[in-house]
């Protein structure tokens, strides 16, 4: 797992409830995370990454994986 | 299980139960085509795939219905930024519906012209309340959500988030549309006669297109409703 995915990992601990460890592969939605939670969280590891998400990257993420690959192409 | 909720003009909003019932989810199951069981089986917890499960068999009983089809003709796709829209026979249906779900309630809203979205959510405490106001909301809604207190303040939140929500899912733009990059109007959240419950509202990224902004919540539950106004003359 990639240093990127541990600090997901981390933060989808801290602000999200899936009762598991978090599935790469898998949409926000599919562990039942509600669209207003799922928004806060993009924006959240956005900051925490110290990298700005336009909303029409977010629009384009199907899964955490797609978020991950996004902040290592764009993170300084 | 649903029952007629709300009507706007020709829009009409639906409620959908969906409290755990097995024989009920097993049943709206047969709704369902392939590629809905497929999604069905990609959810990880139970909530959610009965959420789905419920209000899609609902979605599909209701547009037979309304558009006069059969089950097996029926089957949906999603636009660019994941809009739903349906198909009969493989052809656009000329109607928009919006679903949204949370907890034990589903709504559903359908309008035969224009363009129309829904939102629910279920109130409930927040991990990172102040977090989530700040990357969520647009100034003014920040400043009256700071001023707010205690359950006032999540009435409001969620009286807010919803009224975006479904201002987006409307328009069809989506989480491209960013939530904090436009205001809502405050007579719609801060009047001192108490708050209007609709109002006509106009995207500035949307030009074009006029919007009626109205509030459906409860007790249980916040709720909104966002639809295009027709184009005057």
């Amino acid at each position: 797992m990639s240093s990127t995915h541990d600090r997901i990992k981390a933060l989808v601990s801290e602000h999200l409830d899936l009762g598991r460890d978090p599935d790469f592969d898998s949409g926000l939605g599919d562990s039942g995370v509600s669209s207003v939670d799922a928004v806060a969280f993009i924006k959240k590891v956005g900051e925490a990454f110290g990298v700005e998400i336009p909303p029409a990257e977010v629009a384009n993420f199907k899964n955490l994986g797609d978020l991950g690959a996004y902040l290592d192409a764009n993170a300084g | 299980m649903w029952r007629r909720f709300h009507e706007s003009g020709d829009a009409v909003v639906v409620h959908v139960d969906l409290r755990p019932d097995a024989d009920r989810e097993t049943e709206a199951s047969a709704w369902l085509d392939e590629a809905e069981h497929v999604r069905r089986g990609r959810f990880l917890r139970d909530r959610p795939r009965r959420e789905f499960t419920l209000c899609r068999a609902a979605l599909r009983a209701l547009l037979c219905q309304r558009l006069a089809c059969g089950n097996a003709e029926l089957s949906f796709e999603a636009s660019e930024h994941g809009k739903p829209l349906a198909l009969v026979d493989g052809v656009p249906a000329p109607a928009d519906f919006s679903v949204s779900h949370s907890g034990g309630h589903g709504l559903i809203a359908f309008v035969p012209e224009g363009r129309i979205g829904v939102d629910v959510e279920e109130r409930s405490a927040r991990r990172d309340l102040a977090g989530d106001i700040g990357v969520l909301f647009a100034p003014e809604e920040r400043a009256a959500l700071g001023a707010a207190e205690g359950d006032l303040r999540i009435d409001l939140f969620y009286r807010l988030w919803t009224l975006k929500e479904a201002l987006v899912k409307a328009t069809g733009a989506g989480l491209s549309l960013d939530t904090a990059g436009f205001e809502i109007p405050p007579a719609l959240y801060r009047d001192a006669r108490g708050p209007a419950t609709h109002c006509e509202f106009r995207h500035p990224e949307v030009p074009g297109a006029a919007w009626r902004l109205e509030t459906l919540g409860n007790g249980r539950f916040a709720a909104a409703l966002a639809r295009e106004l027709p184009k005057r003359g």
